[in-house]
């Protein structure tokens, strides 16, 4: 009894704690599935399973320049995860976060080849030039549902296919370099390309304008008016509605907001990595942002582990494939295990009913022992 | 302009809207059957990819045709029923496990195929087979009917019998009471014994064999051979024929020609000289443009009703 005693006053040790406690365990064990499921896949389809097991759990950290890249990778999925996370919060399934990446390096590379302006300003002016753009068009799925009652997320699906066509026709046709062997635009002029935070890494500015989005994305949604009420919304629209709420303004906004920054990321993944716009066909950026958006519990806080995870498994597969051959779409699978397993209610539901019962049972216990 | 005219009003055009229009239907059929279930199905882009993948390895591997279709529209059927299991079972969100199913058709496909034939993306280096097309008798040789009418692939007859197959099961049969019982009601249904699980389950089966179909024609009809996206939204652009169909078979059926003659049109429009990339844009933008106007007299109507009631 007296241990028991003590664990309870160790601080915290209330129904909160448990379920936080056990939304841990279940992410925890929903990645070690994911990861025990690509062992076994490598087991069955590689020629040399211990040189691919090696290279995925450990071949990112293997030198430094896999290190670097990893970053590289890490710094667009980051920030088209709190895209999704702002959308998904309003409960608005709006899947714009793909084309808008694709769209936002389109309009950077227009602005990008067809104003001039001085180095340090002329990233950023492409960089908002395409949120602005992306924003505008994710109001389109947004406003289609609140004003006409369609679904938001077929629209926002049909958008990436068009916005996808429409970004070859405007490279094709008004940037292309004619003298690139596929379709390409012209080479960015140097003042457009974003600084370079350490030489020859890769790793560009687009690493601190991530991390600060992250704070301000996590502030604006737990610590603003606005942030509280896309929430309000997504958990309950009634509730919000009667508490004076305007739906409209809020689920627009929320949904205009996530597809600007995923139009600012894919702005900054152009400029920041390549010399040119190369990209034939949506790049998965989005997608991984739905991922990440689940992984994280939609919480801004913790896009940035789940982002790390994700760009870590997936080095991970693209060193394995270089080194051993095999095929890096896996990783996909993976990633619908380790959200169906996370996302189910029942998966662990005993348990967790056992553990909600023995804490109750602790807490009576020690009420009367406190009383008696 | 001339030419353009020429080009729609041409039995090849007529021909090529029903070949178009296969696909299409037949996911927007799936997503009919899974809403009158009370399921919000958005997986048919990925079990069309799953099913197409599958009919093109059976098909190679067995020689047969027939199999390969067989193989397809039960691997449909098995998604959607491994879907059912997710939503109910496990208990996740109908559309966040619908997400978690299109990213195994979209990669796990592509990976299998690498791992199978070790060539990336496409699935030429498998000799498959394609499903016969059909020369109708008697209608073939009506003029102009029977150019557009006869020769079609087999899927695409199918999938035009299928509409009334769906329509038949769902207002003629004790199962499509029940579906539709279960997807308007869970409670009352249960309380007289039906049984919801089971129902729902059967509903998204039949889902999935109708998109497993959809996805054997891309593959095995409309070309032949499998390559990464080869649906390029068709499911989608299903689920939106779905949702302005009123959820009845026959109002799918006309959604779905519609969204074929977008399509038609986009690949006609390419053969004459205007740029490829906006011709393409045309289906996606029709879909958008069309949802909107059929909300807007949805809404329309709503707003009478609410106004007739007061």
């Amino acid at each position: 009894m007296d241990k028991l005693k003590v664990r309870l006053r160790r601080p915290g040790m209330t129904q909160e704690t448990l379920e936080k406690r056990f939304s841990m365990l279940r992410t925890g064990l929903a990645v070690s599935i994911g990861i025990a499921l690509s062992i076994i896949i490598i087991l069955i389809v590689s020629d040399d399973p211990a040189l691919s097991i090696k290279y995925l759990l450990i071949g990112p950290v293997m030198n430094l320049n896999n290190f670097y890249s990893l970053f590289t990778m890490w710094i667009p999925i980051v920030i088209t995860g709190l895209a999704v996370c702002i959308m998904f919060s309003a409960n608005q399934f709006n899947l714009f976060a793909e084309g808008a990446f694709f769209f936002g390096a389109v309009v950077a590379s227009g602005v990008a080849l067809s104003v001039n302006l001085p180095a340090g300003i002329h990233p950023v002016v492409c960089v908002l030039a395409a949120a602005a753009v992306c924003g505008l068009m994710g109001a389109i799925p947004a406003l289609m549902r609140h004003k006409l009652g369609a679904s938001e997320m077929v629209a926002s699906l049909m958008l990436n296919y068009a916005v996808l066509q429409l970004g070859l026709f405007i490279i094709s046709y008004f940037f292309r370099d004619a003298n690139a062997g596929s379709v390409a635009s012209r080479k960015y002029p140097e003042s457009a390309k974003l600084l370079e935070l350490i030489p020859r890494s890769n790793i560009h500015v687009g690493l601190i304008v991530a991390v600060v989005l992250v704070v301000l994305v996590y502030f604006f949604m737990y610590h603003t008016r606005w942030g509280y009420e896309i929430r309000l919304v997504g958990q309950n629209e009634k509730f919000a509605k009667y508490t004076g709420v305007s739906i409209g303004a809020v689920t627009v906004f929320s949904q205009v907001l996530g597809s600007a920054l995923a139009g600012g990321a894919g702005a900054m993944e152009t400029l920041g990595l390549y010399s040119r716009f190369s990209y034939t066909s949506l790049t998965g950026h989005g997608w991984d942002g739905v991922t990440l958006a689940i992984l994280a519990g939609r919480n801004p806080k913790y896009i940035p582990l789940a982002a790390l995870f994700l760009a870590y498994l997936r080095k991970g597969a693209d060193l394995m494939s270089m080194k051993t051959g095999m095929q890096t779409d896996f990783v996909s699978i993976i990633q619908a295990v380790i959200l169906v397993f996370l996302l189910a209610e029942q998966f662990l539901s005993r348990y967790r009913q056992k553990k909600t019962y023995a804490l109750s049972k602790q807490l009576e216990t020690a009420r009367e022992e406190m009383g008696g | 302009m001339n030419e353009v005219l020429e080009l729609v009003f041409s039995t090849s055009f007529a021909f090529s809207v029903l070949r178009l229009t296969t696909p299409i239907l037949l996911a927007a059929l799936a997503s009919v059957i899974s809403e009158r279930a009370g399921i919000g199905n958005i997986t048919m882009e990925g079990t069309m990819l799953i099913s197409a993948f599958m009919g093109v390895v059976v098909s190679a591997y067995t020689g047969s045709a027939w199999l390969g279709f067989l193989g397809g529209v039960v691997i449909g059927g098995l998604t959607g029923w491994l879907l059912s299991y997710i939503i109910f079972k496990l208990q996740v969100n109908d559309i966040l496990a619908g997400i978690a199913i299109n990213l195994i058709g979209s990669g796990g496909t592509v990976f299998l195929l690498f791992a199978l034939t070790g060539v990336r993306g496409i699935s030429t280096s498998l000799s498959s087979k394609v499903m016969p097309s059909i020369d109708i008798p008697f209608i073939r040789d009506i003029p102009i009917l029977g150019e557009i009418l006869s020769g079609h692939n087999i899927i695409t007859y199918l999938s035009f019998v299928t509409v009334i197959v769906i329509w038949f099961l769902l207002f003629k049969t004790a199962l499509g009471l029940r579906i539709r019982s279960v997807g308007e009601n869970p409670d009352a249904a249960k309380s007289v014994g039906v049984n919801v699980y089971k129902t729902k389950s059967i509903a998204l089966t039949i889902a999935g064999v109708l998109s497993g179909m959809g996805g054997v024609y891309m593959s095995m009809g409309y070309v032949s051979w499998f390559a990464k996206d080869l649906t390029a939204g068709r499911g989608w652009i299903g689920i939106a024929a779905a949702a302005m169909s009123g959820m009845h078979p026959v109002g799918a059926m006309v959604a779905s020609v519609f969204f074929g003659i977008a399509d038609a049109a986009a690949n006609t429009l390419q053969t004459i000289n205007l740029p490829s990339q906006l011709v393409l844009m045309i289906p996606y933008v029709v879909t958008l443009i069309a949802m909107c106007v059929y909300a807007y007299f949805r809404l329309q109507r709503k707003k009478k009703l609410a106004r007739k009631k007061a």
